[in-house]
């Protein structure tokens, strides 16, 4: 061991070694906490590392490690102690960001484990130092590999320092209140130059859809393969488990009856907290109407027949005020309507800066988040027993002031993979 | 779906011309077999179009379709190593394989209902699905090599024929593979706010990107061990599978990953 040239011996033995050095550091001074990369932090690590690379690359005739550590025997066996300690992470359920580890050894926090860290830094300056070789020593065939090293080499550097400088926050933000708060992965409450008021919150959903159930189970019908029929405009009398269904009756925005009558001329607020529960339900004769408030859900008025049976009711997928309702085949088995799954949730907003007094109207969705500044804007959530109706909506903000960088290596290796495709060998 | 249906039609006759092509490039009748193998892929395309009007989306979101996807690219990679490199029992191999997944498809179809929720509405969607799977079947024909070599060739060391087939395609797949994991973290971006979370299948992909580095940094220098490179193949393809399906199995990523739009 250790005569010149090393071998993949004494490649192994360095990636053992970071390790060993890792647990004594994990257990001496505890998980790394990356707050103490926020800015200047970051910029600081950031200029000592291009510093020590510079210096190995000038000291590569003095010094055979620094010369070594660009072989493909010191690469190697980081590569694989890299992606061992990956599969342990992905072996173990890791805590949530906020919480502390949940085993001894700090495995559930993986980002904070000092071996992975060392390991996963090792190979960076691998990266980093190939990168500088190759281009030091430029020829026309080492392109794809350069450039796949020095994407991925500021890819890491700028995605993990930058990380600590990363915003990442939650508004809740009610209809009809601007909304300048905002709470951190800590729920701590945060100030923001801008405030978002929501107008309206609306959610597409798909076609409602129809199941049999089992009453006795709660499982969809047959249990092996269940079926379901699609309710669209297109849709014909079609057989679900033997029993032909016709939908007779459509209404998109439908309340009980009962409820509708109670509901009429009472002030809003006390309308919507009102609930009907399943005995209501039961005694509620005069089926569905049309209404257009909130709390309203889609109910079918249908006809299951078989041979000479036939069973006519109405099914709704319920809500918020109401139970779900659905019609008996007999058999403890009955049909029913699965909530309506949603195709697409938007907010409809007004955001407000506080520097330039501007009221920008836009709309926010899923794929769709809207940029202001260093600020990115996505929709999260909203209050999932509502709704359609629901009348909050969750938006995530995201500040990332490392980003431009990151995605410079992140393109540049999106290109590097593209050149390694089309390189001729 | 009544599409579904038709699946055993399609694929049967897939499969037929697929199962004609291997015989002729094994009886080395090279048009034929090209010939056929074509024929095959231009049939299970046409369900894979046909299904993907049927279902009004992109037909990508279930496993049973992204293994649609595979039983597809398999042959197709078959066939273009077999059109560059001659070799004759390739496509025997990635005929095989296709089958399995076919069959996989025929007694576990999965439902196949026509709901795509908002987070994988994006143009992202597709180019991310077919660049992975595509990334798959070269890895997955990869894996076929390297098992031929270690367990039906094992009695002559491998040629350098063999050699420089099985480097290009872990070299293309590592490629598709570097392509997939990038267009998912910018989607990720726009869907989340975040490029990279460390969910389970992130971290599985990364876990398995980085042992394919292994094994292309290993290949730089020839003159190696060469069963212990093989044998990397082997260990990654299997970390492969656990990055397409074995994570919907394991407990660690019940319930945490954003990734588990397959299991219902």
């Amino acid at each position: 061991m250790w005569k010149q040239p090393y071998t993949y011996k004494e490649g192994s033995a360095i990636s053992i070694g970071l390790l060993v050095t890792g647990g004594l550091l994990q257990v001496a001074v505890g998980p790394l906490d990356w707050i103490v990369f926020m800015w200047p932090g970051n910029i600081l690590a950031l200029a000592f590392l291009l510093l020590l690379l510079a210096v190995f690359y000038a000291l590569r005739s003095h010094v055979y490690f620094f010369r070594f550590m660009t072989t493909v025997q010191a690469a190697v066996p980081a590569l694989a102690t890299a992606a061992v300690l990956t599969v342990v992470m992905g072996l173990t359920r890791q805590a949530p960001e906020e919480k502390p580890a949940a085993d001894v050894l700090g495995l559930t926090k993986m980002l904070n484990f000092w071996p992975f860290i060392l390991v996963y830094l090792w190979n960076t300056m691998i990266v980093g130092e190939v990168a500088i070789f190759q281009i030091c020593h430029f020829r026309r065939q080492v392109i794809p590999s350069l450039v796949c090293h020095a994407g991925l080499f500021i890819f890491i550097v700028c995605g993990t320092l930058g990380s600590a400088d990363m915003q990442k926050l939650k508004m809740y933000c009610e209809e009809g209140k601007p909304e300048w708060r905002a709470l951190d992965a800590y729920n701590n409450v945060v100030e923001l130059p801008l405030a978002i008021q929501l107008n309206r919150f609306t959610i597409d959903e798909y076609p409602p859809k129809l199941m049999v159930v089992s009453m006795t189970t709660g499982l969809p019908q047959p249990q092996q393969k269940p079926q379901t029929l699609v309710i669209d405009d297109s849709y014909t009398p079609t057989e679900l488990l033997g029993w032909k269904i016709q939908v007779l009756k459509r209404i998109d925005n439908a309340m009980p009856k009962a409820m509708a009558k109670m509901m009429k001329g009472m002030p809003e607020g006390m309308a919507t907290r009102m609930k009907m529960d399943q005995l209501g339900m039961r005694l509620n004769e005069g089926g569905f109407v049309a209404y257009q408030g909130k709390g309203a859900a889609t109910a079918l008025y249908i006809s299951a027949t078989k041979g000479k049976q036939r069973k006519t009711g109405w099914v709704s997928s319920g809500s918020y005020l109401f139970p779900i309702s659905g019609v008996s085949l007999g058999n403890n088995l009955e049909v029913v309507m699965p909530t309506r799954e949603p195709m697409r949730y938007a907010s409809n907003v007004n955001i407000y800066t506080q520097k330039d007094a501007l009221n920008i109207p836009t709309t926010i969705e899923v794929n769709k988040p809207f940029s202001l500044g260093d600020w990115k804007i996505y929709q999260l959530s909203y209050n999932e027993q509502m709704g359609k109706w629901s009348n909050v909506s969750v938006f995530e903000l995201v500040k990332d002031p490392w980003l431009p960088y990151t995605y410079v290596g992140l393109y540049l290796l999106i290109i590097g993979a593209i050149l390694i495709f089309i390189q001729k060998r | 779906m009544q599409i579904w249906n038709f699946f055993l039609i399609f694929a049967l006759a897939a499969l037929l011309f697929w199962s004609l092509g291997a015989f002729f490039a094994w009886k080395g009748k090279k048009a034929l077999a090209v010939g056929a193998t074509v024929a095959g892929l231009a049939v299970f395309l046409s369900y894979v179009i046909v299904l993907w009007i049927a279902l009004d989306r992109p037909p990508m979101r279930t496993m049973g379709e992204t293994r649609l996807w595979y039983s597809l690219f398999l042959p197709l990679m078959g066939l273009i190593v077999y059109s560059r490199w001659n070799y004759k029992w390739l496509l025997s191999f990635s005929t095989v394989l296709a089958a399995v997944f076919i069959t996989i498809n025929l007694l576990k179809p999965e439902i196949h209902s026509k709901t795509m929720m908002p987070a994988l509405q994006s143009p992202w969607f597709a180019p991310h699905v077919i660049i992975y799977m595509m990334a798959y079947a070269l890895l997955g024909a990869a894996f076929v090599m390297a098992a031929y070599l270690l367990f039906f060739h094992h009695h002559q060391a491998p040629s350098d024929k063999e050699w420089t087939i099985t480097d290009n395609l872990v070299y293309v797949g590592w490629a598709f593979l570097t392509l997939g994991m990038l267009s998912g973290a910018l989607w990720a971006k726009m869907a989340w706010g975040n490029y990279w979370a460390w969910d389970p299948k992130e971290t599985w992909a990364a876990a398995t990107w980085l042992a394919y580095l292994v094994y292309i940094h290993y290949r730089l220098r020839k003159q190696g061990n060469m069963r212990f490179a093989l044998w990397v193949l082997i260990v990654n393809f299997a970390l492969l599978q656990m990055c397409w399906w074995g994570i919907n199995y394991l407990p660690s990523a019940k319930g945490t990953s954003v990734h588990t739009y397959y299991m219902n």
